[in-house]
């Protein structure tokens, strides 16, 4: 088993299986070989944690993707399909499905970033920037120069 | 997550942070703009004071106010507008440094806590159906490429940093602003595949020809689908000879088209294109008459042929040709050709009967 400390200084034990689909924890893991000592997480919240560890136990039996694997990614054709499970899995509110990002990201699981990258790939998809702001409540902060850039940078678009 | 693990604060921000608490700054902003509004508010009644006066300035009885002060007057309000406008430019600044720094608020907008990263990430995937695709775009689909850099600085900055999105060139006589843009598509894309497009508008612009050439030239290796519209079979010989002159490259799919049908072309894809001709899965050929020569499309998947009439072309030939075109394309998927006419038409006939 493996002791996890989160930045809100809570204690998570949970099997070795389940903590090593987590590439950094895996690391750490084979850097110290056998102990006790917890291992602290201080990018990490309890609620955040609790999230990703559910991921991470659902899928403790899936392979890990191997190097080549990550290698061939960026040829092969990927989609923003998502399995059942994690969609379901991923339906939170706004803030915990970025901080499950981030988490993922910190943690190096990168099937649950993935999974987090599509689902937000999948709201903003063919969306106009004004219901992207809308949507994530996010503020035009260009100066007027700037706008005036972009919209020429983008006069090409409405020839089209 | 940590907030301070992130990457948001420019130096200057910091610097203005670590001198001042941030409840202090904000209330040290909002006591001078009061103080600005005031300002204003004084000097809106005072205008309304001087032209009072100015009115009396007019009438005879006003002793003592001649042409000298009226112009010191106009110069000191001058001045003072200058000074106005020169504040509000720089309340507009503190606006979009505010807007700025709200965008980067944890709890307002919660999607900026990713890094540039994960963001660009994530425009990836969002255009990944359309950016797999080799086959020439059209011009008319949506682009969901352009988006992301206009939503706000952080996320400008992270469509920067994501070549993905800058892999379409568009060049069109009429609309010089597509200059601008192909470079700067150019410049983001990096090292990755380009779709390109051509549209020539008048029939003959041999300097416009030349400028595209020498803007695509540097990249031509990174090309994949390749379309063009010309006006007739000069300036498709132009382009071709100046763009795709036989060396090794990864074209995929082809889109030409000529508008001016009274000019066909009929063999300005000679036997000197076959090197580059030859790994091209999509062909469309819109009013084009091809040299179909060495078997240089064994490896075609969808073939596209129309605007094509008989008496006008002689390199297409018997259609019995035609057939022996197609046998040298086992892979072919996709067949489609419409206004080939006459004999074409015999040609399907024929087909048919086999």
């Amino acid at each position: 088993m493996v002791n996890l400390v989160t930045s809100d200084n809570e204690s998570f034990t949970v099997e070795k299986a389940v903590a090593s689909r987590s590439v950094l924890i895996k690391n750490m893991l084979e850097d110290v070989g056998e102990s006790d000592q917890p291992i602290p997480l201080p990018n990490v919240t309890a609620s955040v944690l609790k999230k990703v560890l559910e991921y991470c136990d659902h899928h403790k039996n899936e392979p890990m993707p191997t190097s080549e694997d990550l290698a061939a990614e960026d040829t092969r054709k990927r989609t923003t399909d998502i399995g059942e499970w994690d969609q379901k899995f991923i339906q939170v509110d706004q803030e915990m499905l970025f901080e499950i990002i981030l988490a993922a990201n910190y943690l190096d699981i990168k099937p649950l970033l993935d999974v987090g990258c599509k689902t937000v790939a999948n709201m903003i998809k063919g969306k106009t920037p004004e219901e992207i702001r809308k949507l994530f409540n996010i503020v035009n902060d260009f100066t007027p120069e700037e706008e005036a850039q972009i919209k020429k940078e983008n006069e090409w678009a409405e020839d089209r | 997550m940590d907030p301070s693990s992130k990457m948001f604060a420019t130096d200057d921000e910091s610097a203005s942070i670590n001198i001042l608490p941030r409840g202090a700054a904000f209330a040290t902003w909002k006591s001078r703009l009061g103080e600005l509004k005031g300002s204003i508010q004084a000097y809106l009644t005072a205008i309304e004071v001087l032209r009072k006066s100015m009115l009396a300035l007019g009438s005879p009885a006003a002793p003592g106010h001649g042409s000298s002060f009226v112009d010191a007057l106009y110069h000191e309000i001058d001045a003072s507008l200058s000074e106005v406008q020169s504040m509000e430019a720089q309340l507009c600044i503190g606006r979009t440094v505010l807007q700025s720094m709200r965008n980067q608020s944890r709890a307002l907008a919660p999607i900026n806590l990713l890094p540039i990263e994960v963001l660009s990430r994530i425009f990836s995937m969002s255009i990944e159906e359309d950016k797999d695709s080799v086959k020439c775009r059209s011009r008319r689909q949506t682009n969901f490429a352009d988006t992301p850099a206009q939503v706000c600085r952080y996320w400008r900055d992270a469509a920067f940093h994501t070549s993905d999105l800058w892999t379409r060139i568009m060049l069109h006589e009429s609309m010089p602003h597509h200059r601008a843009r192909a470079e700067l598509s150019l410049k983001h894309s990096k090292h990755l595949p380009l779709h390109i497009f051509v549209e020539c508008t008048s029939e003959g612009n041999a300097s416009w020809l030349d400028e595209v050439i020498h803007i695509l030239l540097p990249h031509i290796l990174r090309c994949i689908s390749l379309e063009i519209v010309v006006n007739g079979s000069a300036q498709l010989e132009h382009l071709l000879w100046g763009l795709l002159w036989p060396r090794p490259l990864q074209i995929k799919s082809v889109t030409w088209k000529n508008k001016k049908t009274t000019n066909y072309l009929e063999s300005c894809v000679d036997d000197n294109f076959h090197d580059v001709m030859r790994g091209v899965e999509h062909l469309s050929l819109v009013g084009i008459c091809f040299h179909w020569g060495d078997p240089i499309f064994a490896g075609l998947l969808s073939l596209t042929v129309s605007d094509f009439v008989t008496t006008n072309h002689s390199a297409w030939g018997d259609p019995r040709g035609f057939e022996d075109v197609l046998r040298g394309c086992p892979m072919l998927e996709y067949l489609e050709l419409s206004s080939v006419g006459v004999a074409m038409a015999t040609w399907v006939w024929t087909i048919g009967k086999e």
